[in-house]
Order: structure tokens, then sequence, then C-alpha cells
């Protein structure tokens, strides 16, 4: 039986007809009963699950429940949980036990949320496919046979499983909005700053976000409200009161009227999957029919974002995971040889091949005499993209386009051609390198049944109008499709 | 910065792999070298298409946000333990990490 989603599992909470106990008691079972086929979690945590469940029940009792008392959520494998293992879907960390929360989990833990374990990803969040990770690739539920998305695949799956009411990811080139996308379920990044980064292990430390991921946008919208927040640990988190996200998300399509929608020229048309063009297409009609106004813009150098990321995250990579030498934590070879080659060894012996390559890429552009002609290159393109998006932005509200040129892919088809895979994120990169605000929300499927994901985004910090259209969509979509999950 | 000159494929070469591998401490094999070469000519051709942006004037963006560098009252508050802290040790003793040795035969 699916776990309801976070909205109607707190309404049932709190009208007594289920306790915490028992709805994170069927979470878990449920999680235990497809985990095998899904692979989404590489951790369930039944003991700690219903402690806080409990806890949840007793402070319900008296009156002093937290705004997602009892709510069973899960956790991407890259974001600590204090006494729980934290792997990055890496050897690297196969057998690390975090010593602390992050502060995106110590907020939901303080609004009583129950963790129940955490989920697979690619590894150290390197991936478009949940397929690079040492502990097998995770299953997308809703198409057999085909990838999930990444590098949240885990939470993805899980949510649209129903193992859990909702969970948590990260996003640096698309990672929570992808796998979104592939699996049909809600998935946003907001503006860089939001979230705190503090004990989100580090990919690449200029675009990683913290992300929610649920089957509805005011679950998603509940969920960044709490996670949300200056924290004075994390330098690069941003002072900015937090919007009513969860109000935000009551939007229905009236809301649409008036609002201007930019829809990028190079996001439709060749290219795309025709399926994906359409679904999109028929979105921003109904959209329209509703009073939105719906006018094409351009995104430039949307054609170079990809090669921009791949030059920043992986020389910020590069240097990120230069810290797992084996010697205060991680993995530690069993044939040690002197310093440097013990730590050579250790590194070679435990990161995965796609961690492997992207270290070097980042490596190599970081080097001597390949700097300027790489990496401030990219950093300048960046600053291009930037534009991009100010000028769109002085015209439109929203920008809408689809989440990815295709539908899911199947396992295996780009895992050996990291091209292939890194084209993946083409749609998803621009809003990383920006630092805006984006959310994935269906729209539709393809005829074998694999969702579309329809991407939003706004300006920064602008997390209330993008949720509030999101919304309107939403209920716009769901009166037409009242038969999908 | 004007556009640059295209580039074919890039030549990086075995001896580029040692090299970047040594920078990034990692003991590769020689059959990672060679798998390593053929990645990192692909990865270089996909991102030399920023090749074609003219960059004259372009400021580089090093971060969405900007950075800045807070202060807070220097005032000794609770950390994590010693204990807690070489919980993930792979080696330790007496509450110190051990490490391979770095001179006298080391590397």
């Amino acid at each position: 039986m699916p776990v309801p989603t976070v909205r109607e599992l707190l309404a049932a909470l709190e009208r007594g007809e289920i306790s915490a106990v028992e709805g994170t008691i069927a979470a878990l079972d449920e999680a235990e009963r497809q985990n095998p086929q899904l692979n989404a979690f590489i951790t369930l945590d039944r003991a700690g699950a219903l402690a806080a469940a409990r806890e949840a029940d007793h402070a319900r009792r008296h009156g002093s429940a937290g705004t997602l008392a009892g709510v069973p959520l899960a956790v991407k494998d890259n974001l600590l949980v204090a006494g729980l293992p934290a792997t990055a879907a890496s050897k690297m960390l196969a057998d690390f036990v975090a010593p602390f929360d992050a502060t995106a989990v110590a907020r939901l833990r303080a609004a009583g949320a129950v963790l129940i374990g955490k989920t697979g990803c690619d590894e150290f969040g390197m991936g478009s496919s949940n397929e690079n990770s040492a502990f097998g690739p995770v299953h997308n539920p809703v198409v057999l046979g085909r990838s999930p998305g990444g590098s949240s695949g885990g939470s993805a799956a899980a949510v649209a499983a129903g193992l859990c009411a909702g969970a948590i990811g990260t996003d640096t080139g698309g990672s929570v909005r992808l796998p979104a996308s592939f699996t049909g379920t809600v998935g946003l990044k907001p503006t860089y700053g939001r979230i705190s980064r503090l004990g989100l292990i580090a990919f690449a430390s200029s675009l990683d976000q913290v992300g929610a991921m649920a089957r509805t946008v005011w679950d998603v919208a509940k969920l960044t409200e709490v996670m949300a927040g200056h924290d004075p640990r994390d330098s690069t988190s941003v002072e900015r009161p937090v919007p009513e996200l969860s109000h935000a998300a009551e939007s229905g399509p009236e809301a649409l009227r008036g609002l201007r929608i930019g829809v990028p020229r190079e996001t439709l048309g060749e290219g795309i999957e025709p399926a994906v063009d359409a679904a999109v297409r028929v979105a921003l009609d109904a959209m329209a029919g509703w009073g939105a106004e719906v006018e094409t813009v351009s995104l430039p150098h949307t054609d170079y974002a990809v090669a921009a990321y791949t030059l920043i995250a992986t020389a910020e990579a590069s240097s990120n995971l230069a810290r797992y030498d084996g010697m205060r934590y991680g993995h530690r070879t069993g044939r040690p040889g002197g310093l440097a080659e013990t730590i050579a060894r250790s590194r070679a012996e435990a990161f995965g091949p796609e961690v492997i390559r992207r270290i070097l890429l980042g490596t190599y552009a970081l080097s001597a005499g390949a700097y300027d002609a790489y990496i401030l290159r990219a950093q300048k393109a960046r600053t291009l993209i930037r534009r991009d998006f100010e000028e769109v932005f002085a015209r439109v509200d929203l920008v809408v386009m689809p989440t990815s040129p295709t539908t899911a892919f199947p396992l295996g088809a780009r895992n050996a051609d990291p091209v292939a895979m890194a084209l993946s994120d083409v749609f998803t990169t621009s809003c990383n390198l920006a630092g805006l605000p984006g959310i994935s929300v269906p729209c539709g499927r393809d005829p074998d049944g694999a969702p579309i994901g329809l991407q939003m985004l706004a300006p920064w910090f602008a997390e209330g109008a993008l949720v509030s259209a999101a919304a309107s969509w939403e209920a716009i979509y769901r009166a037409q499709h009242t038969g999908d999950p | 910065m004007s556009p640059r000159d295209p580039i074919d494929t890039p030549s990086v070469t075995e001896a580029d792999v040692r090299r970047v591998a040594l920078l990034a401490h990692l003991e590769l094999d020689d059959e990672a070298v060679q798998r390593a070469v053929s990645d990192l000519r692909q990865l270089l051709t996909l991102v030399a298409k920023l090749d074609a942006l003219d960059l004259t004037d372009v400021e580089p963006t090093i971060h969405p946000v900007p950075l800045s560098a807070p202060t807070r009252h220097d005032k000794v508050v609770p950390t994590l333990s010693r204990a807690e802290l070489l919980a993930n040790a792979p080696h330790s003793a007496g509450g110190l990490l051990l490490a391979p040795r770095a001179v006298d035969g080391g590397n």
C-alpha cells in the first residue's frame, strides 16, 4: 500500500485516523517489500524511525507536534543523518557513519519528521541515471528497465513507488529535477543559498543545492519551507526571509491569469523527443487557456551550458574530493606503502570510474597552462548564461520548458558514453550555473508510459511565484488525468 | 577573449594523464590510463564548444551569490568530541590518527 502524500498523511494524523507509529511501520514494510526490486534504499533505519514516530505521537497528544510530525521521509545518502551511514554511494565512504545531522536534516527532525532511511544515488552526486553507484543501480518504478534519472534516483524512486511521503535530494546540474521528470514526481531546486549546504557531502560547491521531492507541489513546498533559511555555519547560505511556500502552493489555475511565461526557442522542436515536445506544448496551450501570456524567448547560450557546467563542476569536484585520502575517514588501502602511495592507492581503489573520470578532467582543466583555456572560459560562459536569464526575466515572470529532451532511457543505454550522459542535463544545468530556482512537475506520458516533466524556472529568490505557477499547472493536469498516480 | 581557433580532438596523451593522476593522487594502472586518455579526449571535445564564444570583456562568474567572509564572536562553543571525530578513522590509537611514514623510507 503506497504511503500517502505529506499533506494527506498530516491530515490523517491530525484527525487521529492513523498514528505516526502505524504510518511509519506501513512505510518501512512497503520499503522492505519493494526495495529488492527497486534498490531505492541503501540503509533503512527501522529502530530510529520508530523512535521518532513514538516521539511524534507523544508530541501530538500533548499539543506540541511540529509541522511535519510523524511524516516518513527518505534522505539521499550524500546528506548526513547522525548515527546513520552516509556512503554517498561510494566504496570510499562505505563504512562512514555520520557524526552530525546536515542542517536541512536537523530542521526536518525539529519539525517532527520521521527519517526512515538513506536513498541510493550516483556516487558523490556524479551522474544522471543512478547507475554510478557502488551499491548497484536504482530502478525506475514507473517504467520497468529504465533509469529513474540521477543523481537523486533513489529518492525519486522511493517517492514514486510510495515508499515514503517525501524525500530529500540534491541538485548540482539537475539531479533533483531530472529524476522527478523521469519518475512522474515533483522536484524543486531552490535558489542557490536558500538551503544550507552544511552536512551535504560536497560535489561542486558553487552549484550544489538540497532539494525536496514528493508527489505534489504542496508537499515539496512544505518540505522546502521547513529546510530553508539562513545557517550561520554555511557562509554561502543567504540571509533572506523564507516565504510561506505551502501557502503559495494553494494556487489554482486562475492564478495563471496575466502571468507572463517565456518559452525558450532553444528548448522545443529539433532534438526533443516528439512525445516530450507535444506534452509541453499541450501544457503551454492549457496555461494560455487560463489566461497566462505565453511568448517565445531566447536563451542563446543554452547550447554552451553543458560544456561550462562540465568544466566548472569537475574542477570544483576535484578540489572537494581531495579530502578523501584514507587518513581521517574513508577507505584506506589494505596494501599501504609510503604516505603518498597509500593515499593514491586508497583513492584509486575506492572511487568508481565516473568519479575518477571527473576528478581527472577537473584536475587537468585546473592545471598550470590549462586554467585560462578551460576554467576561466567556462566561468565567463557562466556570466553569459546568467545574463541571458537577466534579460529574459526583465520581460517574463517565468520560464517554462521540458525538464529533459527525452523520457527515462533504458538502464545501460548511456553509462558507457560520458558525453551522452552529460547531455542528459542539457536543460537543467543553466539553472544551476545561474543559481536560479527550478521545479519539475509531471505533464504527461510517452507512448510507453514513461513520464514527461515540465520544468519551470523563476527569478532568483522567487520560489513563491514558482510554486504558485507549478501548483496552478498541477491542478489543470490532475483535472485532465484523474487516473494517474 | 575572442573565439579561439577550433581544435580537433584535443591531444591528450598518456603522459598528460599520468601527470594529472599524480596531481590528483590517483594510482592508475596502464589499462585505467588508456581508458582515461579516451575519456578525456571525448570530454574535452565536448567542452571545446566554448571555443566558439566571444568572451571579450566578459567577467567570470565564480559564484552565483556574492560571497562574504562572515565572522562570529571568538567564543568557545561545544563541538564534536575527540572520540566522535576519530570514530570513522581507519587507524587510530591513543586518541591520535595513525598514518604511514612520510619520511625515512616513505615517498
